[in-house]
């Protein structure tokens, strides 16, 4: 729906003609945080979005990135009534580091003075951070493993923020399904961050509004990806709508049914999906031989991406057995990506070519009054 | 509840401690927890406040009112620690409001409705001299207007046990705002949040529906 008026049927809000949607490949990610900073550097360089990170990449097993966010509810129970979660903090959202770059630099104590953060909250030494627990991972020595989880919005079908929030400051983008946070609108009360469970939308304490990914929608408009998804060097991403039969990413998701939804549990029919790491490194038996046996157990990742994900890895390690046998496979070939263009399907366009005084994306707005 | 003339400044109206303030009637008014459970108009705005628990720890209000010919101040008083600064992205800050109809029909109990809007004056401590004017037609449509279109002016004090807020405004603002007709009635609700009970939008307490108040003549 498009700018549907106060008061509208939360239905209404959820509706839209196209979905926009995403694949990460977690075999892929190195967590270079190159997706971090672009988002970072064209989204939260303003006063009161220090804090937030739109885009993140944190390692897995750990606390995530807001610190804790599996656990701090949200979402809908099994038989779809809301369940109102927690509030992230600062320091959950990584807190904004202040540094003594005045006594490091310009003080003359350069040689004696080093440079350090402190919490913008409390001044004293930081107690957590963004990526705080990074490389630290899971499982019991000698085998001991990590992978990377890069998250943002999830744009729900069933986004819970649209329910929660009694301004209908939250809506869908007919166009392309994109859930947006109207400024003007909202009103701080962070209801929607209590009903999100992946904890993707922020709150800038200066404006005094809450804040969220918006998919980049002015380039997306113009055909050309997102930042995040462009930015990746590891060709783990790729980015479409649903509709688009043709496309990469609709036949992983759809045909190969190779590409999971992050903690369907929730409720929210997230619209990212992740290719699950299927190869780990191999373990140490007992006796200290190597097996043939990666070290991420299937409960693991069961407890990430739902029931259907011991039958994905069964799936892809054949699929890349069967590349090894000289056999053709196409999900193998999706996911190489061996031309980056593929991916994006009719988000090929050059972000230098971007209009930016062109955007339409708030055009319906007008009737607020 | 009574909107007493008296004869005093706009200035002396809008301190919360000056005398005059002891020389006017204040009223006790219970307050009530609100989102009520269950509510399905509350529901179909927000299914997550409908769900809210522990809400509404301020269970009485107490306010006066007086005028000064041109000019109409209420003094709100309530007992709650203070919460007035959004340091944390956790944190929410202690707020009041005063509401009226505009039309007839106006109910407090759903924030008015299509056609027959509400208007409040809301404050809240992290900008403590600013009021803010509201106008809504039912849940979750409240509207703010700009401060100074209204000249909707606030000053509050916390004097370590209470909040005690003045909101003041010009009687005549004409029929976009709430009419004061000296020497009739008129009718008035009151909600309060303590910021910290993270209470905010519908998670308050409130008064109820509308009831009479007089303004002398």
């Amino acid at each position: 729906m498009t700018y549907a008026p106060k008061g509208a049927p939360k239905a209404l809000l959820k509706e839209s003609s196209r979905q926009i949607a995403n694949i990460i490949d977690l075999n892929k990610c190195m967590g270079c945080q190159s997706c971090t900073q672009a988002c970072k550097n064209l989204w939260t360089d303003r006063p009161g979005t220090e804090h937030m990170r739109w885009m993140n990449v944190t390692t897995y097993p750990g606390k995530g990135y807001p610190k804790d966010y599996e656990s701090m509810g949200g979402g809908f129970e099994a038989d779809g009534t809301a369940s109102p979660g927690a509030l992230t903090n600062m320091s959950d959202v990584g807190d904004n580091f202040q540094f003594n770059h005045a006594d490091v630099y310009y003080q003359g104590k350069g040689q004696s003075v080093h440079l350090k953060p402190s919490s913008a909250l409390t001044g004293e030494d930081p107690q957590w951070g963004y990526n705080w627990d990074e490389d630290q991972g899971g499982g019991d020595w000698p085998n001991g493993y990590y992978f990377y989880l890069p998250r943002k919005c999830y744009h729900c079908t069933n986004a819970p923020c649209i329910d929660a929030c009694t301004h209908n400051a939250l809506f869908k983008r007919d166009q392309d399904g994109i859930v947006v946070l109207d400024q003007d609108r909202c009103h701080g009360d962070r209801l929607c961050i209590e009903a999100c469970p992946y904890k993707a939308i922020y709150y800038n304490p200066v404006t005094e509004k809450s804040e969220k990914c918006v998919m980049c929608f002015p380039r997306v408009e113009q055909g050309i990806a997102p930042a995040c998804d462009r930015q990746c060097p590891g060709r783990t991403r790729l980015a479409g709508y649903m509709d688009d039969e043709d496309s990469d990413m609709y036949k992983l998701i759809v045909e190969h049914k190779v590409a999971l939804p992050l903690h369907p549990e929730f409720g929210t029919e997230p619209n990212v999906y992740y290719i699950p790491p299927f190869d780990s490194t191999r373990a140490f038996a007992e006796d200290g031989s190597i097996t043939d046996e990666g070290r991420i157990e299937i409960s693991v990742l069961e407890e990430l991406f739902g029931p259907d994900v011991g039958e994905v890895v069964r799936k892809l390690k054949a699929e890349r057995k069967k590349r090894q046998n000289n056999e053709p496979s196409e999900i193998m070939d999706l996911l190489i990506g061996r031309n980056f263009w593929d991916r994006f399907s009719e988000l090929t366009g050059d972000p230098a070519d971007l209009d930016t005084f062109s955007t339409a994306a708030m055009s319906d707005g007008s009737d607020l009054g | 509840m009574k909107i007493s003339r008296v004869n005093a400044s706009a200035a002396t109206m809008l301190d919360p401690t000056a005398g005059v303030w002891n020389e006017v009637e204040s009223q006790q008014f219970a307050m009530v927890p609100t989102p009520l459970k269950g509510n399905p108009a509350i529901k179909a705005i927000s299914p997550f406040i409908e769900r809210s628990t522990d809400h509404g720890t301020i269970r009485q209000l107490s306010a006066a009112g007086m005028h000064n010919g041109t000019e109409v101040a209420l003094r709100l008083s309530w007992r709650c620690a203070k919460n007035s600064e959004i340091a944390d992205l956790d944190q929410f800050v202690d707020g009041v409001a005063v509401m009226y109809p505009l039309a007839v029909a106006s109910s407090a109990v759903t924030m008015g409705a299509k056609g027959a809007p509400v208007n409040a004056w809301y404050w809240k401590a992290n900008t403590p001299t600013e009021g803010f004017d509201v106008v809504a037609e039912g849940y979750g449509s409240s509207e703010r207007r700009p401060g100074a279109d209204t000249e909707l002016t606030c000053e509050a004090v916390h004097d370590g046990e209470s909040w005690h807020v003045v909101l003041r405004r010009p009687l005549d603002k004409g029929n976009r705002y709430t009419q004061f007709n000296l020497g009739s009635g008129h009718k008035i609700a009151f909600g309060v949040w303590d910021g910290g009970n993270r209470e905010r939008a519908g998670r308050k307490s409130f008064s109820g529906e509308f009831m009479l108040i007089d303004i002398e003549a």
